[in-house]
C-alpha cells in the first residue's frame, strides 16, 4: 500500500464517522411493517371504493359529461415520443461549464431511433408536449445564462429549430406539466406560486391554460392543491390529481392524492378516485377511459378506469415507481395516439434502471421503448408526449414493397414491436431487447442490410427483466432480407443501452463500417466490420487498433477501438473528421478537467485512419497540457454537426 | 433472515455503511435513511420467502441505488428553490484539508466516487466492489485508477505519477 492509499483510507475515515446503530432494528422493523400495511390497506380500500363509488359516480358523471362521446374516432397512428431526459453532453467551448441538463429527445417506438432535438440555448428543457398535429412541440426552458432560475415556455419545430418564447414565467412562480389542448388552440399548465394565505413554504398549485401564442391566461382550478392533469379529447374537461392539505413541503411525498374531473369553463367537478394513491392521469384518445399511476410512493403501477370511475383495471407489472424517492414533475403515464398502448415512465431502484415502456392495453404485455442506467434523471420523469404519425407508413413497412415473409420462419420473426418476449431474428436462439438499424451497405454491393444489438434469452427461454451487459450480442444481415446472417457476442466491457448507432464508410473502400454506441454518462462508440475471412465466410468483427497505438491517449494496440463523446463531471471530448469522404481521418480529442485544481490539464489529440489492413492506425498525436482554468478547446461537439458521415451527438 | 441476523447486521455493518454512504451522497441523514430503507426491503423480502444470498452485498447495492435516486431528486428539486424555505445541511466542522478532500470527492463522477468509498472506506477488494456495483472487474479497476489519480492531486501528494501505474 503506498502513500496515496494510506492517506485516502486515513482521511476518508476522518471525514465520515460511522453511523449510530442504536434503535435501528426497531426503526427498520417499523418501516417494513408500514410498507406491508400500505400494500394491504390499498387492496382493502380498493374493494370498498369499487363497491361504493360505482353506485354514486354515474349520477355525478352525468352533470359533467352530458353526452360522453362514444363515437370518437381513433384513426391516428403512432408517431414519435418526445421526452425530457437528464444527460451530460460536454463542455462549453471555453471550458467554463459542463454542458449537462435536461434535454429533449424524440424516439420512434417502431425502431428505437433516438434523436436529441436541442435546443442548447436553455439549460433545462422540460415538460414537452406535442401540438395535436405533431408538427410543433411546446416545452418549458430555463435560460442557460441566467444568474438565477429564469424560465419561459417555448414552442419549436420537431427538429428543435424555430424556437419561439411565448411566455416568460415570473421569477417567483413555477410552471410545470404542459399539455397542448386537443384542438391546438391552448396550452394547459400547472402553476406553482407562493400564496400568502396558504402554509408558508408550500406553494399553491393550480391548473391554468393559455392561448397557443402565450397570451390569454385562464385559471381552471382554484383549490391550490392540483398538480398533474390531462385534457379530455373534446377539450371541455380535464382530469387532475388533487392532494390532501399538507403542513410542509416534505409531506407532499406521503399525502393522499386522488383524481377529479373538472369542467374547464365552470369548474364543476366530480371525484374519480378515492383511494389516496392515484396520480398522473392520462385521458384515452377515444375519451372512454383514464390511465393513471396507482399505488403509494415507491410501489405504484399503471391502472385504468372508465370515465365514470368504474372498471378499475390494474397492471401491477407496469411499475411506475419502484423506488419511491424520485418526485416526478411531469406526467409519467400517457396513451398512444391509437389508444392501443399506455406508455409509462418507470424505474427500478433495486436494479437501478430507468425506462419509458409501452403497455399493450389488450394483452397487458410490456416492451421497453427507451431505457438507461442510473443517471441524475430518468427519461420521462420531467414530461413526455406521444405524437400521431405525421406521414403515412414508410415504404419499408409497406406490404406492397416489403419482402415477402419466409414461410420457414416462425411467425414472430421480424416482429420488432415486441422487445420483452423472446424474438427470432434468424440466429440459433431467440433474443430480447433487439435494436435494429437498417440501410447499411455492409459489403459495398448496394444491399440494404441491417444490424441488431440484442440480449440472449435466459436458460429458461424467457427474457431477462432488463438488458444484461453480459448477454449482449451483435447480429448483422448483409443480404437485405432482415434475417441475421452472422453474429458475435458483443465485445463491449460494459454494455449500457447498447444499440447500433450509425454506419459510415470510414476507409473509403465502398463498404460501410458499423458503429455501436454504449451510453453511460458519455457515449462510447465501438466499430465493427463485416467482411470475408480467408475461407470466404462473411464475419462480423470488432475493428482493432494497430500497433503501437497511443498509450498516453489510452488507444491500445490489439484492442477494439473505443472513442467517446461527451462529458462526465470533468471529462470532455470531441470527435471531428478530416478529408471525408475521400480519405477520412478521425480526429479524437479529449481532456480530463479536474474541478478546482491548480494543476495543468492534459489534452490528447489523436488522428486515426482505418487502413486497408482492416485496423485503425494512429497517424498523428498531440499530447499537451494547458494551465489550470484555461480553456482546453475540447468539447461542444454539438456545434460540429456530422463528422465522417456520422452524427455522433444526435 | 430472522431478527437475530438483522441485529447482527446492524451491529456489524450498519455503522460503516452509513459512514460510506454519507461520503457518497454528502448527507448523513440521507445515508441513514437509505440504509434503513434497504434493510426494510430485505426484511420484507424475507417475509415473502425471498432469501437474500449475501445480506451485506445486497443492502450495500440497494442503498447505493437509493442514494442515486436521492441525488436525482435533489437535481430535479433545485428548480423549486425560490419556492422553498431553506434546505438542511449537515452540521460538520471540517479542516481545510478535509474540505479539499470532500470537494474532490464530490467532484468525482458518481461511479468513481462510489468505487472509491467502497475501496477505501468499506475496505472492499476489487472483486467485491464489482459485485456490489455490478460492473466488470476491469471497469472497477479503471474507475479506481481514475478516481485515485484525481484524489492524489487533491491530497497534494508528491507521488501523483505513481497513481498512473496502479
Amino acid at each position: 500500500m503506498n502513500e496515496v492509499d494510506r492517506q485516502l483510507r486515513h482521511d476518508l475515515e476522518d471525514l465520515s464517522a460511522p453511523g449510530d446503530p442504536s434503535g435501528v432494528v426497531d426503526r427498520v422493523l417499523r418501516r417494513a411493517a408500514r410498507r406491508h400495511a400500505r400494500r394491504t390497506a390499498g387492496r382493502w380500500l380498493l374493494a370498498i371504493f369499487v363497491v361504493v363509488f360505482s353506485i354514486t359516480a354515474f349520477v355525478a358523471l352525468l352533470r359533467v359529461f352530458p353526452s360522453p362521446s362514444s363515437d370518437a374516432a381513433v384513426a391516428a397512428q403512432n408517431g414519435l415520443i418526445v421526452f425530457s431526459d437528464y444527460r451530460i453532453v460536454g463542455h462549453h467551448k471555453d471550458g467554463s461549464q459542463i454542458l449537462d441538463g435536461w434535454y429533449l429527445y424524440t424516439i420512434d417506438p417502431a425502431n428505437g431511433r433516438l434523436t436529441r432535438i436541442g435546443p442548447d440555448v436553455v439549460t433545462e428543457a422540460l415538460f414537452p408536449t406535442w401540438s395535436p398535429d405533431g408538427e410543433r412541440v411546446a416545452f418549458l426552458g430555463y435560460a442557460r445564462d441566467a444568474s438565477r432560475p429564469r424560465s419561459s415556455v417555448y414552442v419549436a419545430n420537431v427538429d428543435g429549430a424555430g424556437m419561439t418564447e411565448i411566455f416568460h414565467v415570473p421569477h417567483d412562480q413555477q410552471v410545470e406539466g404542459l399539455h397542448w389542448s386537443p384542438d391546438g388552440t391552448r396550452i394547459g399548465y400547472q402553476l406553482a406560486s407562493p400564496e400568502p394565505n396558504l402554509i408558508p413554504g408550500v406553494p399553491s398549485y393550480t391548473i391554468w391554460s393559455m392561448a397557443a401564442d402565450g397570451t390569454d391566461h385562464r385559471q381552471i382550478t382554484t383549490s391550490g392543491r392540483e398538480m398533474h392533469f390531462a385534457w379530455s379529447p373534446d377539450g371541455e374537461t380535464i382530469v387532475v390529481e388533487r392532494f390532501e392539505p399538507v403542513a410542509e413541503m416534505r409531506e407532499l411525498a406521503t399525502t393522499a392524492f386522488d383524481l377529479f374531473v373538472v369542467d374547464v369553463d365552470d369548474g364543476a367537478e366530480f371525484r374519480l378516485t378515492d383511494d389516496g394513491v392515484s396520480r398522473y392521469p392520462a385521458w384515452s384518445p377515444d375519451g372512454s377511459g383514464i390511465a393513471f399511476s396507482r399505488g403509494a410512493s415507491g410501489d405504484s403501477h399503471v391502472a385504468t378506469v372508465w370515465v365514470d370511475g368504474t372498471g378499475l383495471r390494474e397492471f401491477e407489472s407496469a411499475s411506475t415507481n419502484e423506488g419511491g424517492v424520485v418526485f416526478p414533475h411531469g406526467n409519467t403515464v400517457m396513451w398512444s395516439p391509437d389508444a392501443t398502448m399506455i406508455a409509462f415512465a418507470g424505474r427500478s431502484v433495486d436494479e437501478d434502471v430507468c425506462s419509458i415502456s409501452a403497455l399493450s392495453v389488450d394483452g397487458g404485455t410490456i416492451r421497453t421503448v427507451v431505457s438507461s442506467p442510473s443517471q441524475l434523471g430518468c427519461p420521462g420523469q420531467e414530461g413526455m408526449s406521444w405524437a400521431p404519425a405525421m406521414e403515412p407508413v414508410s415504404s419499408e413497412n409497406d406490404p406492397t414493397t416489403a419482402p415477402s415473409p419466409d414461410p420457414s420462419l416462425s411467425p414472430d420473426r421480424n416482429d420488432e414491436s415486441n422487445t420483452t418476449e423472446p424474438q427470432d431474428i434468424g440466429i440459433a436462439f431467440r433474443v430480447c431487447f433487439a435494436e435494429r438499424l437498417g440501410g447499411i451497405d455492409h459489403l459495398g454491393d448496394g444491399t440494404n442490410g441491417n444490424a441488431w444489438t440484442a440480449v440472449s434469452v435466459k436458460e429458461d427461454g424467457t427474457c431477462p427483466r432488463y438488458p444484461s451487459p453480459e448477454r449482449y450480442l451483435l447480429a448483422v444481415d448483409y443480404t437485405g432480407d432482415r434475417v441475421a446472417d452472422s453474429w458475435i457476442d458483443l465485445p463491449i466491457e460494459w454494455c449500457a443501452s447498447c444499440a447500433p448507432w450509425d454506419a459510415a464508410d470510414l476507409d473509403a473502400n465502398g463498404t460501410e463500417e458499423l458503429i455501436i454506441a454504449s451510453y453511460f454518462s458519455i457515449m462510447d462508440y465501438y466499430f465493427f466490420s463485416v467482411r470475408p475471412d480467408a475461407s470466404g465466410a462473411i464475419r462480423v468483427e470488432p475493428i482493432l487498433v494497430a500497433s503501437p497505438g497511443h498509450e498516453p491517449a489510452r488507444i491500445l494496440p490489439g484492442e477494439p477501438l473505443r472513442i467517446d463523446a461527451g462529458g462526465d463531471a470533468g471529462y470532455s471530448s470531441t470527435i471531428e473528421c478530416e478529408d471525408y469522404p475521400s480519405e477520412p481521418t478521425i480526429v479524437w480529442s479529449w481532456s480530463y478537467w479536474v474541478i478546482e485544481t491548480d494543476q495543468p490539464q492534459e489534452v490528447h489529440v489523436t488522428r486515426l485512419e482505418l487502413q486497408p489492413d482492416g485496423l485503425f492506425h494512429v497517424v498523428h498525436t498531440s499530447d499537451f497540457s494547458v494551465p489550470a482554468d484555461t480553456p482546453s478547446g475540447v468539447g461542444l461537439q454539438t456545434e460540429l454537426g456530422r463528422q465522417c458521415g456520422v452524427d455522433w451527438y444526435r | 433472515m430472522d431478527e437475530s441476523e438483522l441485529h447482527e447486521f446492524v451491529h456489524m455493518h450498519y455503522p460503516r455503511l452509513v459512514g460510506a454512504l454519507a461520503l457518497v451522497c454528502g448527507s448523513r441523514a440521507t445515508a441513514e435513511d437509505v440504509v434503513q430503507e434497504a434493510l426494510a426491503r430485505a426484511w420484507e423480502r424475507s417475509l415473502r420467502g425471498q432469501e437474500v444470498e449475501s445480506l451485506a452485498a445486497w443492502v450495500t447495492t440497494v442503498s447505493l441505488n437509493l442514494t442515486r435516486s436521492h441525488l436525482r431528486r435533489l437535481r430535479t428539486e433545485r428548480r423549486a428553490r425560490p419556492l422553498l424555505t431553506g434546505r438542511p445541511h449537515d452540521d460538520v466542522s471540517l479542516t481545510d484539508a478535509q474540505i479539499d478532500l470532500r470537494r474532490a470527492l464530490a467532484a468525482l463522477p458518481r461511479r468513481q466516487r462510489e468505487a472509491t468509498v467502497l475501496r477505501y472506506y468499506l475496505d472492499l477488494d476489487v472483486l467485491e466492489i464489482s459485485r456490489v456495483m455490478e460492473t466488470p472487474e476491469g471497469t472497477t479497476k479503471s474507475l479506481l485508477a481514475r478516481a485515485r489519480a484525481t484524489l492524489a492531486r487533491a491530497l497534494r501528494t508528491e507521488d501523483a505519477r505513481e497513481v498512473r501505474e496502479y
